[in-house]
């Protein structure tokens, strides 16, 4: 049952996710997303994010002094996306005094998607990859398949038909849907609607976390890349 | 000063003068984070540099970069607060490099930057990289006098520029392909000395004889603006020539080149624009051979020379911090929705 009146000067998760083209933000308590902001914005992340974030604890007359604990998708990801959301999210918990919690971008994803026996959740990973788990959604909860990975649309193809997965969501799945629809005519594939990580969805899984002691140290919560850096010099 | 309004970055306010500033520079391959009191004493000054990171590369790589920035950012604001004995609900403002640089570097600052004073409830003022260099003058001659011409030299920009008042800059002459300090690193590449190039090519350089080869001294008598790219081409071409010589020659050569066109054109600056004074900035002005050409240069015209100590020539946040002390006491400051410009311009 949802109390009539939430106490919002504690308690209070933050959940950012910024690791693709769009990003969002949300104040969650008690399971409950209180406020939630962001949107398709390449290029503008930087510019809108903490703005973002100062709102959403407005928009529910809260400020950073009711927050428990900061959430932050820290990969797989865009790089660039995912300094930004962890570089954010620590320095909150450094000047706030709060609790930081790192969520997998990919269970992120797929917990906005539950009843599958296998579901593929991935993001464009860009060089003609994408980074990508396979996840059993059906009991409500979001039980991995399988690690991370980056994988060449072929390589993913042959994976989805391996575990007869038949849905796929995603910016990754999305970017390569008719290569990978062509190849297994079994495979579901969502639009661009269910591409996106929810801020959400990051901060009720996070809130989990933080509640389970999973809370990391401003030098733990760092990037999870899944690609070195010596691959960009070329 | 009415391009500040314009471009988004600033906002005016109250002028006010922040007790302790917290500075942020991470635009290129050093991070540094300082704390400056009252616009003038340095109580942390903290740079950690990338260079053996990037030495295997024979340059900075940005991926590279903004990883290495990212592990250290928020322990060396631990570290300058510890350093200065300060607690962060001291601080009155947090200054930041917004650009220009590499764009997912500077981001990384910005983006720390502006949620510390968004959280802390303190003044964010964004602050040009180039205007940092300029303003590292007055760290070292707080009453420098005005109009000032500044040479700023380093691995990423060659410029001369003219500084009615700390805040009004003319752009006076840049460079038209390489930067100086490029020159150095590709130089030093090829003569397998390594990275960074300015202070191997030094070293090397006492060694020999800055006549030994009459390397081209590009566009010397044409305006303001500079051309590296020729020179370096140039004294590439020559270490395949018979009469090479030895590489402290080359080098000694080489560097005498670079000197006498930066000089010879920031002087002729200085008298055209008959300025009262006269500053080096940037990671090249830890040139030697540079430095005591331009002091003498300005000694001869009966005018000021000021080049900050060296930590504080190369990339550092005690001159962004110092850069901002100055704008807030014009009522500059800077929103929450700061972005990071990778090609920001000065003026």
């Amino acid at each position: 049952m949802i109390p009539a009146k939430i106490d919002v000067s504690k308690s209070l998760i933050i959940g950012i996710d910024c690791s693709g083209e769009s990003f969002s933000v949300a104040v969650v308590k008690d399971g409950q997303c209180l406020s939630e902001r962001g949107g398709f914005s390449p290029r503008s992340h930087l510019r809108r994010l903490f703005p973002a974030i100062k709102g959403c604890l407005e928009d529910v007359g809260a400020n950073f002094k009711g927050v428990a604990a900061v959430a932050v998708t820290n990969g797989p990801g865009s790089f660039t996306g995912l300094r930004l959301g962890v570089v954010t999210a620590r320095t909150i918990a450094q000047a706030c005094g709060c609790a930081l919690v790192g969520v997998n971008t990919l269970e992120a994803l797929a917990a906005g998607h539950v009843g599958h026996k296998c579901l593929l959740a991935g993001l464009d990973a860009r060089r003609g990859e994408i980074f990508a788990a396979f996840f059993d959604t059906s009991k409500g909860e979001i039980r991995r398949l399988c690690e991370d990975k980056a994988y060449t649309p072929e390589e993913l193809l042959q994976k989805t038909k391996e575990l007869q997965c038949r849905v796929a969501v995603g910016s990754g799945p999305w970017h390569y849907a008719d290569k990978l629809r062509s190849g297994n005519g079994d495979l579901i594939i969502g639009g661009a609607w269910e591409a996106q990580v929810s801020g959400a969805l990051t901060a009720i899984l996070g809130e989990r976390l933080y509640l389970t002691g999973h809370r990391k140290s401003m030098t733990e919560l760092a990037p999870f890349y899944l690609r070195s850096a010596e691959v960009q010099v070329s | 000063m009415s391009c500040r309004e314009n471009n988004g970055n600033y906002i005016k306010c109250e002028p006010f003068a922040p007790e302790y500033i917290l500075g942020l520079e991470s635009s290129c391959d050093e991070t540094s984070v300082a704390i400056l009191r009252g616009g003038q004493e340095i109580l942390a000054n903290l740079v950690s540099s990338q260079i053996p990171l990037h030495a295997k590369y024979g340059g900075v790589v940005p991926e590279v970069a903004c990883r290495a920035h990212m592990e250290v950012i928020n322990p060396l604001i631990e570290e300058a607060l510890e350093q200065s004995g300060l607690k962060l609900s001291d601080l009155n403002a947090v200054a930041v490099t917004c650009g220009p640089g590499l764009v997912g570097a500077v981001l990384l600052g910005v983006a720390c930057a502006k949620t510390l004073a968004g959280c802390l409830d303190i003044p964010l003022i964004g602050v040009n990289h180039m205007e940092g260099h300029l303003f590292s003058a007055l760290l070292e001659t707080p009453d420098l006098p005005m109009p000032m011409v500044c040479l700023l030299v380093s691995g990423g920009h060659t410029m001369i520029i003219k500084a009615d008042n700390p805040g009004e800059y003319t752009v006076l002459g840049s460079t038209r392909d390489d930067a100086a300090g490029e020159a150095f690193d590709k130089v030093s590449k090829a003569l397998g000395l390594g990275y960074p190039g300015g202070p191997k090519i030094q070293a090397l350089a006492e060694k020999g004889s800055r006549e030994a080869i009459k390397f081209a001294r590009p566009m010397l008598n044409e305006g303001f603006d500079f051309s590296f790219s020729g020179l370096k081409t140039a004294v590439l071409l020559h270490l395949n020539s018979p009469e090479r010589g030895s590489d402290a020659d080359i080098c000694a050569s080489f560097q005498e080149a670079v000197v006498d066109v930066l000089s010879t054109k920031v002087l002729r600056a200085v008298r055209r624009c008959q300025a009262k004074s006269l500053a080096l900035a940037g990671g090249v002005a830890a040139n030697k051979a540079l430095r005591e050409r331009l002091a003498d240069g300005a000694k001869r015209l009966g005018i000021t020379f000021t080049c900050p100590q060296l930590e504080l020539c190369t990339d550092n946040a005690v001159m962004i911090a110092k850069a901002a002390w100055e704008l807030a006491r014009e009522g500059w400051r800077s929103p929450l929705s700061l972005d990071a410009k990778p090609n920001l311009e000065l003026v």
